[in-house]
């Protein structure tokens, strides 16, 4: 904390006590209104060109500034086409506003600054806020998913969890996440934010654009900015919608009677074999008056009985106030989520303070402070999987109302009831958040600016499990409790100077040079203890529990950042664009003589639509050829990978008491430094009849080389399994295309937008290791020569329907007719762990996204198809048996596709034979029987509003009053047989236990006064 | 002015920012330099070299060597259908690739590292010369302990006497011959600094012995065929008088008798602490009466009927301390050495409290016995089997009168039933060379040449090329 006051502090202190002076200037007032009506136009932002300095015009549409006579006015407006107006020193102007036909006007937040979308020379998309407030997203993932080309965004079923964001494919074994920040501040969790109070999304892709993030911007970078006071006037605007939720779909499972007659035919499959061999023969599970009480019977349907539909709700407030030299905002949110789950809910409190004020036109101070309050209970869903694990012959409850158990197989504790579970566990996660920043601009003269800013996150995280004390049939538990408290503490500053200037109204200079640092502490603390038998009803903390088997953990952990960085963007007449950037960044995650990387990049572009020759080609309003090249840096692994350490607690037991012992466990490598990623993009933008129509297309290579990978070392070493090294290299290539058409016919206003994504993933170099993951330890690779966690595993060649198929080809030692037939890959006559393969890419081949949106009068619709093509999933459930693939191992429910099984020769040529608890012809392996199709469209998003005539309204003082009905996930074509396509690729090895996805209806109003 | 107040900001930002802000140290462990200064750092040393010697599950004896030694074996099988690798055992159809044949490997080797680590930290350290000397034999026998426990599942192994970085780690293996002269020098380089059993102070009970140093020499030349030498060494055990036989066989297993004077070394077990000290055995053995009931050692019928077959005609005792009748069903038997009625439940599963057994005197006493029948001298070897038939609530007959083969023979059997479920029974048999005959007579697959040995992981070849696998895999 001294050096943080010695580095940053002082120095910003100092700062801001310089003096203050004045430029030669004039005072020019001027009057804006929206040209088909002659209205004026309130809260219309004009800015002095090449400066941070401007107004914003009033209830009259009056606005008044200081600028250089041969400044040159910049006014825009949500909405509007933007205007750049030379003042020529007049002193009074009348300036007329129309609809925006042109989007490249438009302003969009970079790193570091804004700039007009026309002169970004690299990969950038945005989402604004027109686009948003059609949605009206119940997350901020879902503001931008499908919308923006080479961004895949993978959402969680659970309410409150993290999507999966990933640009431009996968670079890093490591982590994949983008760097987030929102309002400058990173945020661990999107999940704090009201959606509602997004101004708008940027998405950095390439190289050019997020090398002056440096260090974190490997993975790209997603800048989000939220609502801030404006205007000249007050204004306070109410959402709010209510929508139900249910799971996208539920599988076919088996009912009573067929399990029961399914179970019984597993063991005459394993009779057969044990009569074979001279063994006694087992008896049925069920008995035959069993099976005659059954038959015909459904049974539990589990999935009833866990799934639900779930009621949500969302109210969100904001109130923007200006003052001339002051303005403020004030946002407030409320969510509150019903899971799909039973027992599952989420909680959302949010608020937002933002002030900044003008102090002698030259000083800005202000700050944004955002609280958030958010409670997570999960429930049982850990559970989840036991809704198909399930028997249908087990009740929820017995007659006596005690839960129901499994009577066939009492004591198997991985099977419990999922709704006594929930009942008997509670789990609450809740996080307390403050995050946000105070910051000073100060500006020398027109286009020279220093900005400094501190930006904070704070955030506490508790996490409450208590386990009652039960038991169910034979097994039986006691009461426990497990609690953790999470804090995380993060500052950061950044400290830069902004020189913006247009010589000669031809060169335009725009430079920034500056500093950043970077401190993140967390301090991790858990404990756990058991309950004395028969108390957990009435106890339910720490101080109840009993000496034996506690369990503390407490690991505070630190990471720094210190980074100089410098940009120089600089075009000739908006036409010929070249920009620069360095970043220079050290990390304590490095060793001293490792820790500094520099990541430099260029960017060129060339706007030909500026050209003379061009401009007789009237329909053609846009033409840019963009290039760009550049290094980014990656540094997301431990922090303290590189330090050797003696760790405690490997201890022994001397005369019953515990010794402690001390031992190194983890294999350190001083040698690690930056993983590095290097970026090529090709891009070009078309836009045709005043950009009505706009193509945007880029050609990217993405190679990540140095990956810090955990490579496995020889047991004879006796550490650790595996040290840190910077190994390998993988390569995301692919192709992007955005196009929009935004026609009006007939007084509609139609906008119809498309993306693309193609991207290949391949790694190029492992340094000669490969390594397999997932289900039973094998079922997605690493490895030189394919994609990222590429699906391996066995490939199968139908079903064996006699022995005489089965003796005559290499076979697993006990199969038998109805197993799978494996196929011998490498040819040596058995089969082995030798034999598995590649068996299907994880990695979608594509991802697009495609949205229609139709406004008429007060009417407005809007529709998001997104989808991903290409995928494999390995839909196997590990050791519960798979899609219609069992052995009763904990007397599961199946599929009910194993209605399909083998029973016979010639009864099945797709699903294997049944076998009760054991799987002699290894069919459980991982193999092509498992994997399934990813590729999925779906409706992601549709809505339908009205909004009254603002001549209604007007008496009122209402200017907005809007209401509508949509909802999301309203469709999906797949083929995918489990819960929903859409999982994360990394987000679970057991694929197909997933907390199921939502399908949602929504209600909702917008209301501006 | 202003450019003034501008410097004088980027050059405080710049300057006043300390080289070392950037430095930051893990806060919960020294590096391993600083470590290791002080007596009281070699000794947690020390116990690290030791924490390796687990029951817990998925350590070297919670279904590690502990399974190899009773599913290869003919003693038992998995019973319920087990998420491990227990049919792959039974079947033989192991391949590389099992977890327990991994965990064996690396719980091993990391023993190994800790010993050697220890050894090179306190060489140097100044402290108490016979403690020292101590420390040292402690960390230098259980190197060597690692070694024979990797020798018995895999043959050959690399031998490692120093720490090794990431490029010196892919060795190749050492021969046999090679692997046991280490053991050799290992044991019999701690044996002089270690303490007799009742020269240690009661807080360290638990510590290896100079007898278990001894007796565990002794094991090395029983399995090296070295009958003479194996003679000399367990002799010295024997007339250091500091081990006895239990009156009652039960007392083995009793918590109250934990390291008695039947006890030449075993696991060190505690339930309820927290950091995995437990006993897996009690759940494993377990039909009921725990949260998760297993029953993973099931024994076959034909061991239960043997204790009956002995040459007298009479129940063994230990047939019914060794094997009960399941009380859910009367047609499933269940080992229960390890969750005996009075053992305490643990709390959490596979954490029970009894230590779990690496050598009894009575596994000593029927080494030695096997030493001296094969080495010619039929009465010390019908005394030493002796000894263990008739301990007091044993009491079988004594044996006497027998020729070599017919020793052998008793032998064979009395270790069996003698130390039924304690891991020793498919060593034994290979040792023997009779397992192929007698697992295939259990209807079991063994394919001599191959299953003597157990595969090399798979994993470690592929990270480790040098290393060749085991003939048959």
């Amino acid at each position: 904390m001294k050096q943080f006051f010695q580095c940053f502090l002082i120095p910003f202190l100092l700062f801001c006590a310089g003096s203050v002076s004045f430029a030669q200037n004039i005072t020019v007032t001027g009057t804006v209104v929206y040209r088909p009506t002659s209205e004026p136009l309130i809260g219309v932002t004009i800015l002095v060109k090449g400066t941070p300095s401007g107004a914003v015009t009033d209830v009259s549409g009056i606005f008044k500034l200081s600028a250089a006579p041969d400044a040159v006015l910049v006014v825009s407006y949500t909405g509007m086409e933007t205007q750049e107006i030379p003042l020529e020193g007049k002193t009074s102007l009348n300036i007329e506003l129309q609809d925006a036909a042109n989007a490249l006007n438009q302003v969009v937040v970079v790193g570091y600054g804004t700039a007009q979308k026309r002169d970004i020379a690299g990969a950038v998309s945005s989402v604004g806020t027109e686009r948003l407030a059609k949605r009206n997203p119940r997350s901020i993932e879902e503001a931008f998913q499908g919308e923006v080309s080479g961004v895949q965004i993978t959402n969680a079923g659970r309410p409150g969890d993290q999507a999966t964001v990933r640009i431009r494919g996968y670079g890093s074994l490591n982590n994949n996440s983008p760097l987030i920040l929102v309002d400058n501040v990173e945020i661990g969790r999107f999940a704090t934010v009201d959606p509602n109070d997004i101004e708008s999304v940027t998405v950095l892709k390439d190289a050019a654009s997020a090398a002056i993030y440096g260090n974190r911007a490997a993975n790209g970078v997603i800048l989000i900015t939220t609502k801030k006071g404006k205007g000249e006037r007050q204004t306070l605007s109410y959402n709010n919608w209510f929508g139900w939720q249910k799971s996208t779909s539920k599988i076919p499972m088996l009912n009573a009677s067929d399990y029961v007659m399914l179970i019984n035919e597993a063991v005459d499959n394993v009779n057969v074999d044990r009569a074979a061999s001279g063994q006694t023969e087992l008896a049925h599970i069920y008995s035959d008056e069993e099976v005659a009480k059954w038959k015909g019977v459904q049974g539990t349907n589990w999935q009833d009985e866990l799934l639900r539909t779930g009621f949500m709700q969302n109210h969100y407030m904001n109130l923007s106030t200006a003052r001339e030299s002051s303005k403020y905002g004030f946002s407030l949110g409320f969510t509150q989520q019903d899971g799909i789950y039973i027992g599952t809910d989420y909680t959302r409190f949010y608020g937002k303070f933002s002030a900044e004020h003008t102090f002698r036109k030259k000083l800005k101070l202000g700050h944004n402070i955002n609280l958030a309050y958010t409670k997570q209970n999960t429930g049982g869903d850990y559970y989840v999987s036991r809704v198909f694990m399930m028997a249908p012959t087990v009740p929820v409850r017995f007659k006596d109302g005690s839960y129901g158990f499994d009577d066939k197989d009492p004591g198997n504790g991985d099977k419990k009831n999922p709704v006594a579970m929930v009942d008997y566990i509670d789990w609450t996660n809740t996080q307390n958040q403050a995050y946000g920043n105070i910051y000073a601009e100060y500006e020398f003269f027109p286009g020279l600016t220093f900005t400094s800013r501190f930006n904070f996150d704070r955030r506490i995280e508790e996490k409450n499990y208590l386990e009652h004390e039960y038991r169910l049939g034979n097994v039986s538990q006691t009461g426990f409790t497990d609690v953790a408290d999470f804090k995380d503490r993060t500052w950061n500053t950044d400290n830069f100077l902004t020189f913006k200037h247009l010589f000669n109204n031809k060169h335009s200079l725009n430079a920034t040079l500056g500093t950043y640092a970077f401190h993140h502490y967390n301090n991790y603390l858990s404990a756990k203890g058991f309950f004395a038998p028969g108390v957990t009803d009435y106890v339910t903390t720490l101080n109840a529990v009993g000496p034996n088997n506690r369990e503390i953990y407490g690991q505070p952990t630190e990471y720094k950042i210190l980074s100089v960085f410098g940009r120089a963007e600089y075009n000739y007449d908006s036409r010929y664009y070249v920009s620069a950037t360095l970043r220079r960044d050290g990390t304590s995650r490095f060793a001293p003589d490792r820790r500094w990387g520099n990541f430099p990049s260029v960017g060129l572009a060339w706007r030909l639509s500026g050209e003379p020759f061009m401009q007789r080609l009237k329909k053609i309003s846009d033409v840019k050829l963009r290039a760009s090249w550049g290094e980014l840096g990656n540094s997301a692994i431990g922090d303290y990978d590189w330090q050797s350490r003696v760790s405690f607690n490997q201890n022994y037991v001397f005369d019953n008491t515990l010794a402690p012992g001390a031992a190194p466990t983890a294999l350190a490598n001083q040698k690690i430094s930056w993983e590095t990623t290097t970026q090529t993009n090709l891009g070009l933008d078309l836009g045709f009849f005043a950009d009505m129509l706009t193509f945007k297309i880029d050609w990217y290579r993405k190679d990540t080389r140095d990956i810090l990978l955990f490579v496995p070392q020889p047991g004879t070493i006796g550490a650790a399994g595996s040290q840190r090294q910077n190994i390998g290299k993988v390569r995301n290539q692919g192709w992007e295309f955005e196009a929009k058409f935004n026609p009006t016919i007939r007084k509609v206003n139609l906008s119809i937008g498309g993306n693309l994504a193609l991207v290949s993933n391949k790694v190029l170099d492992m340094g000669g290791v490969w390594y397999t993951v997932g289900r039973e330890g094998y079922s997605h690779i690493y490895r030189e020569g394919y994609a990222l966690r590429s699906l391996w595993g066995y490939k199968t060649d139908g079903i064996y329907q006699n022995k005489a198929q089965v003796e005559a080809g290499p076979h697993w030692p006990g199969a038998g007719p109805g197993d799978l037939i494996f196929k011998d890959i490498n040819g040596d006559g058995k089969i082995t762990a030798d034999d598995r393969t590649f068996l299907g890419n994880s990695i979608p081949d594509f991802t697009y996204g495609l949205n229609l949106s139709a406004e008429w009068k007060g009417l407005d619709f809007s529709m998001l198809f997104q989808g991903v093509y290409g995928n494999k999933i390995m839909y196997a459930n590990a050791n519960f048996g798979g899609p219609g693939l069992g052995n009763f191992l904990y007397h599961e429910n199946l599929q009910a596709s194993a209605l399909n099984r083998w029973h016979g020769e010639g009864t099945s040529t797709t699903q294997p034979r049944l076998y009760w608890r054991s799987d002699p012809g290894n069919n459980n392996a991982n193999s092509d029987f498992f994997v399934q199709d990813g590729s999925y469209l779906r409706l992601k998003n549709l809505q339908i509003g009205y909004s009254l005539p603002k001549k209604w309204l007007k008496n009122a003082g209402i200017s907005t009053f809007r209401i509508y009905a949509g909802g999301t996930n309203l469709w999906t074509l797949t083929k995918y047989p489990g819960f929903d396509p859409e999982i994360a690729m990394e987000s679970s090895d057991v694929y197909g236990w997933d907390y199921p996805m939502a399908k949602t209806w929504i209600i909702g109003l917008n209301l501006d006064f | 002015m202003k450019k003034i107040f501008l410097l004088l900001f980027i050059s405080l930002s710049v300057s006043n920012c300390k080289k070392n802000w950037l430095d930051t140290y893990p806060p919960d462990g020294p590096t391993p330099a600083n470590y290791y200064q002080t007596e009281g750092e070699a000794l947690t040393g020390v116990n690290a070299c030791y924490d390796l010697l687990s029951a817990q599950l998925d350590q070297l004896y919670g279904l590690g060597i502990d399974a190899i030694g009773m599913y290869c074996g003919d003693e038992c099988v998995g019973g319920r259908t087990a998420p491990r690798d227990f049919s792959a055992f039974e079947q033989n159809t192991m391949n590389g690739s099992e977890v327990t044949v991994q965990n064996i490997w690396r719980n091993c080797y990391t023993g190994i590292y800790r010993c050697n680590l220890l050894l090179e930290k306190i060489s140097d350290l100044n402290m108490d010369a016979t403690l020292k000397a101590r420390y040292k034999a402690e960390a230098v026998f259980l190197r060597g302990y690692y070694h024979f426990e990797l020798l018995k599942c895999f043959g050959g192994v690399p031998v490692v006497t120093k720490t090794l970085s990431p490029d010196e780690a892919r060795v190749a293996r050492n021969s046999r011959a090679e692997t046991v002269a280490q053991i050799e020098a290992d044991f019999n380089a701690a044996i002089p600094d270690l303490p007799l059993k009742s020269k240690y102070g009661a807080a360290d009970a638990g510590r290896v012995t100079k007898g278990a140093a001894q007796a565990y020499l002794m094991k090395l030349y029983v399995f090296e065929k070295r009958w003479a030498e194996a003679i000399t060494v367990g002799q010295a055990v024997v007339d250091s008088k500091e081990y006895k036989l239990f009156d009652d066989y039960n007392d083995n297993f009793s918590t109250a008798k934990e390291n008695g004077s039947e006890s030449i070394f075993e696991v060190q077990c505690k339930t309820g602490t927290g950091t995995g000290e437990g006993n897996a055995h009690y759940d494993l053995e377990s039909f009921e009466n725990t949260p998760n009931p297993r029953g993973y050692t099931q024994p076959l019928a034909s061991l239960r009927t043997s204790y009956q077959n002995n040459a007298a005609g009479q129940k063994d005792p230990r047939r019914d301390f060794t094997i009960k009748v399941n009380i859910i069903s009367s047609t499933l038997l269940a080992s229960y050495k390890y969750n005996r009625p009075q053992t305490p439940q643990p709390a959490i599963q596979y954490d029970g409290e009894l230590n779990y057994k690496l050598m009894r005197y009575a596994d000593f006493l029927l080494l030695l016995a096997e030493a001296y029948n094969e080495s010619g001298d039929a009465a010390s070897a019908l005394t030493n089997i002796n000894l263990v038939r008739q301990r007091p609530n044993v009491n079988m007959p004594a044996l006497s009168g027998l020729a070599q083969q017919a020793i052998r023979q008793a032998i064979y059997n009395e270790r069996k039933w003698e130390l039924a479920f304690e891991g020793h029974r498919y060593f034994d048999l290979v040792r023997w060379g009779i397992a192929g005959t007698v697992l295939r007579a259990q209807g079991r697959t063994f394919i001599d040449g191959k299953h003597e040995l157990m595969p090399i992981p798979v994993s470690e070849i592929t990270l480790n090329p040098k290393l060749v696998q085991n003939p048959g895999y």
